[in-house]
């Protein structure tokens, strides 16, 4: 009998850590009318270890076929004011993210505004001139989801095309 | 009395300077910076490209630090759940005080490495070990295996 009871709270251990391990500790900041998937940088050592502080995580999309646009950077923007997207907000964001631009080893476009579902977004090129990197370009979108500031970082292995250019904004329209 | 209280800080100073707790902090910020004081560095790092790879219960990654140019960049490769995560950085300044790496990004990014042995440094509580191309090599094969081979190439036309 000693032996069962032994055997049942075992097995109930077990089982309790296999559900909380099937689950992500951290819930997405955001949600997208699209399936995603969110890997906080406290749920995963080293993931922000070239990231600035404002990176949150991961996002993953699950029914995305093209590796360049399955996972996003998500990053998060504490204390920012105002909560209107225009460039000069933009490149101060884009600091946050790539440091100062006039310094920085990369190559950054100028912002680009346009109208999304929440408002003014931004949308900006970066360019690494390194001929052996891993991450030649990344396109970063910027504005904000109820009205918090966020920002997706794309990385493309390959210089995007339009159509890739385009599914990220898409996937920014499914953001709420 | 006053000459015992300097006797007491000259006593302080000497212990201090002997035991090392005030060795001088080397920082180099560009590759040729690095070549001239590379010295100065500990083993594990003296010679560039530097690759470092851990493969164990808490992680698996693979880091390495080149050149680019006259520039210093960080690689880096991590096992998540759900594939592989790669990513880089350029290097504003890496600075040694005989102990410590201390890693400043171009971001403004900081980081600490610990040097433990001539072979092993310890990034946020993960050791890693000094590893030749190969092993680096394959860590990032299996890192790539086990998470469905994320890292492959779109197809594109270098739009702008």
């Amino acid at each position: 009998m000693k032996n069962k009871i032994i055997l049942l709270a075992l097995s109930s251990f077990v089982m309790s850590s296999a559900g909380a391990a099937g689950k992500s500790a951290t819930p997405s900041p955001v949600q997208s009318k699209e399936e995603i998937e969110f890997l906080s940088k406290k749920d995963q050592n080293l993931i922000d270890v070239a990231k600035t502080d404002d990176f949150a995580g991961i996002i993953t999309r699950p029914n995305q076929s093209n590796p360049a646009l399955k996972t996003i950077d998500l990053y998060t923007f504490q204390d920012v004011k105002p909560l209107n997207m225009d460039k000069t907000l933009c490149s101060q964001l884009l600091e946050r993210l790539f440091g100062p631009v006039k310094e920085s080893s990369l190559k950054i476009s100028e912002p680009e505004i346009f109208n999304s579902h929440t408002g003014k977004t931004c949308e900006v090129q970066v360019k690494d001139p390194d001929a052996e990197g891993k991450i030649p370009e990344r396109r970063v979108l910027i504005g904000f989801v109820n009205a918090k500031p966020i920002g997706l970082v794309f990385r493309f292995p390959k210089p995007s095309d339009k159509a890739a250019q385009q599914n990220a904004r898409d996937f920014w329209s499914t953001l709420r | 009395m006053k000459c015992r209280y300097l006797y007491y800080l000259l006593c302080f100073l000497g212990l201090s300077f002997s035991s090392g707790a005030w060795a001088a902090e080397t920082c180099v910020s560009s590759a040729s910076d690095f070549e001239q004081k590379k010295d100065q560095f500990p083993q594990i790092v003296q010679q560039l490209p530097v690759m470092l790879t851990t493969d164990g219960m808490w992680a698996t990654a693979g880091l390495k630090i080149r050149t680019v140019g006259d520039k210093l960049k960080l690689e880096g490769y991590v096992w998540k759940v759900g594939g592989i995560y790669a990513d880089d950085g350029y290097l504003r300044k890496v600075c040694y005080n005989g102990s410590t790496f201390k890693v400043t990004l171009e971001n403004g990014k900081t980081y600490e490495a610990v040097v433990k042995s001539n072979r092993t440094v310890a990034i946020q509580g993960v050791t890693f070990k000094k590893s030749s191309s190969s092993e680096f090599a394959s860590i990032v094969e299996k890192v790539k295996k086990a998470g469905g081979s994320q890292i492959r190439t779109t197809s594109g036309n270098g739009v702008q």
